[in-house]
């Protein structure tokens, strides 16, 4: 599996150069805007979805052909797969936090951005990664778009009747929801690489 | 059917039907120390068998022995080497990243026989992939293929495109390869010259059938192709005659024993076949 995992941060070292460069220019327009916090978001977003790049490489040089001829597990291939994006993801909050750190952004409200971050980060990998290796990147990257509207949607529009209706979300169950999202993402994930196990152990290439 | 204890490869009846296409019933054996060259037009069914032999399809009947044994099992794959028509790596890695992955990948990954081949290649350890040449890219599929202790090699196609040096480079590679006695190879080419000079036996699959899978020489020295009037071949002994090909003023015979044809027929010419001559005439109508 480690083999696997250094083929794909190889495949992306170049890419990855420019991303940082992105990154960068992002932290410094906003941070100077006095907004670091969507500085840190969009450092989130874009790691989150670097690893839509990967399939469009496997899919491109033909690489998960390839991989299938290996001395490895179609499950390895995938575990694989998802502790690289684990990797963005953890690179991508680390960065964020240390950005966030250096612009004396307050301790609660960086916890508050990086919590949502991780949760961002979890439904979209453990979507958009079993769609990817079922229907493939180009038709994945549009449906990570409704799928990711769809919550946020959803969450957007509950606040904004809340508020029309003058209500507001008791802060004590606050905790409680946090952990209930932390809870179905885990799970969800859970599944999600149970899912993408099962679809690339049928295919057939 | 086959003397097991000496096949590195065995393939037995296996099909796979698709909604345009279908492997039927192929069969063939690839004795140890062996190198087999597997032929066909465009669409005959050549990858598909590659690609049931790595277990990259399923099998809707049939059995395929590798090294002995039924399937193919993580530790066989330790053993074989695969090249397909083109590179899988990503081609902004270098050689140099390429070693590091399989490393990582093969437990009997030999770094020293990979830089032995990369220095034989002359391929540049910096140099990104994508500004190779289709032979430096081939040459680098072989090396990562035969660096790994392999006892099998599976090629699809691995001279297209490549000149006559490096082809022929290539192909003395194969021979050093199985000059052990022990390993073999599985290619499918359609330069068959290239398989005239190398390959042991030759497999030819039309339409997702195997018609011949025999050893080179005796196609090579048993078929040959009679040429003659329209009238004289078609008057021909049909239990020696595989194929009949009308032409404009004559005719010609794919006749499947020369040596009796020629006792038969010493009137009629019985030209040496190639293994074009051979495709051309079985897959033609």
């Amino acid at each position: 599996m480690k083999g696997l995992i250094l083929n794909d941060l190889f495949s992306t070292k170049k890419m990855l150069r420019t991303l940082v460069f992105i990154i960068l220019v992002f932290d410094v327009v906003w941070g100077s805007m006095g907004q670091p916090e969507a500085a840190s978001v969009i450092t989130s977003v874009m790691c989150i979805s670097y690893f839509l790049n990967l399939f469009s490489y496997d899919e491109f040089y033909r690489w998960d052909k390839y991989a299938v001829i290996l001395p490895v597990s179609r499950r390895q291939i995938v575990l694989a797969r998802y502790a690289v994006t684990g990797l963005f993801s953890l690179v991508s909050l680390l960065v964020s936090a240390i950005y966030l750190l250096v612009m004396r952004v307050p301790l609660g409200d960086i916890a508050g951005i990086l919590g949502a971050a991780l949760l961002v980060h979890l439904y979209a990998a453990g979507i958009e990664i079993p769609m990817c290796y079922k229907f493939g990147t180009q038709k994945s990257r549009l449906l990570l778009m409704l799928m990711m509207f769809i919550p946020f949607g959803l969450f957007g529009g509950f606040a904004m009747l809340f508020q029309q209706a003058g209500l507001s979300l008791p802060t004590d169950i606050i905790p409680f929801v946090i952990i209930g999202a932390a809870v179905i993402l885990g799970l969800g994930m859970w599944l999600s690489i149970h899912l993408s196990v099962r679809i690339v152990s049928r295919k057939e290439y | 059917m086959f003397m097991e204890e000496n096949m590195i490869l065995q393939v037995e009846n296996i099909c796979k039907h698709y909604q345009q296409f279908a492997l039927n019933n192929v069969s063939f054996a690839l004795p140890k120390g062996a190198i087999m060259g597997l032929i066909g037009e465009n669409g005959a069914g050549k990858s598909t068998t590659m690609k049931a032999l790595l277990g990259m399809i399923s099998l809707d009947s049939g059995k395929i022995s590798i090294f002995g044994h039924e399937g193919i099992t993580a530790q066989d794959r330790e053993a074989i080497g695969v090249v397909f028509d083109e590179l899988a790596f990503n081609q902004t890695m270098n050689v140099s990243d390429i070693g590091k992955v399989m490393k990582n990948v093969y437990r009997n990954w030999e770094p020293e026989q990979y830089q032995q081949y990369l220095e034989k290649f002359k391929l540049p350890q910096k140099k990104q992939i994508k500004d190779f040449s289709r032979g430096m890219k081939m040459k680098l599929s072989l090396a990562v293929a035969m660096s790994h202790h392999a006892k099998l090699l599976i090629l699809d196609e691995p001279t297209s495109g490549l000149d006559p040096v490096v082809r022929a480079e290539i192909l003395d590679l194969f021979l050093e390869f199985i000059a052990d006695g022990e390993s073999s190879i599985l290619v499918s080419s359609h330069i068959t010259s290239d398989l005239e000079r190398v390959a042991d036996y030759i497999t030819f699959v039309h339409q997702g059938k195997v018609l011949m899978s025999k050893n080179k020489d005796d196609i090579l020295y048993s078929y040959g192709i009679a040429k003659a009037d329209r009238e004289t071949i078609h008057s021909l002994n049909s239990s020696l005659v595989m194929k009949i090909k009308d032409g404009k003023y004559d005719s010609e015979a794919l006749i499947r024993d020369k040596e009796s044809f020629s006792k038969q027929y010493p009137n009629v010419l019985v030209d040496a076949i190639s293994l074009d001559d051979l495709m051309v005439m079985l897959c033609t109508d």
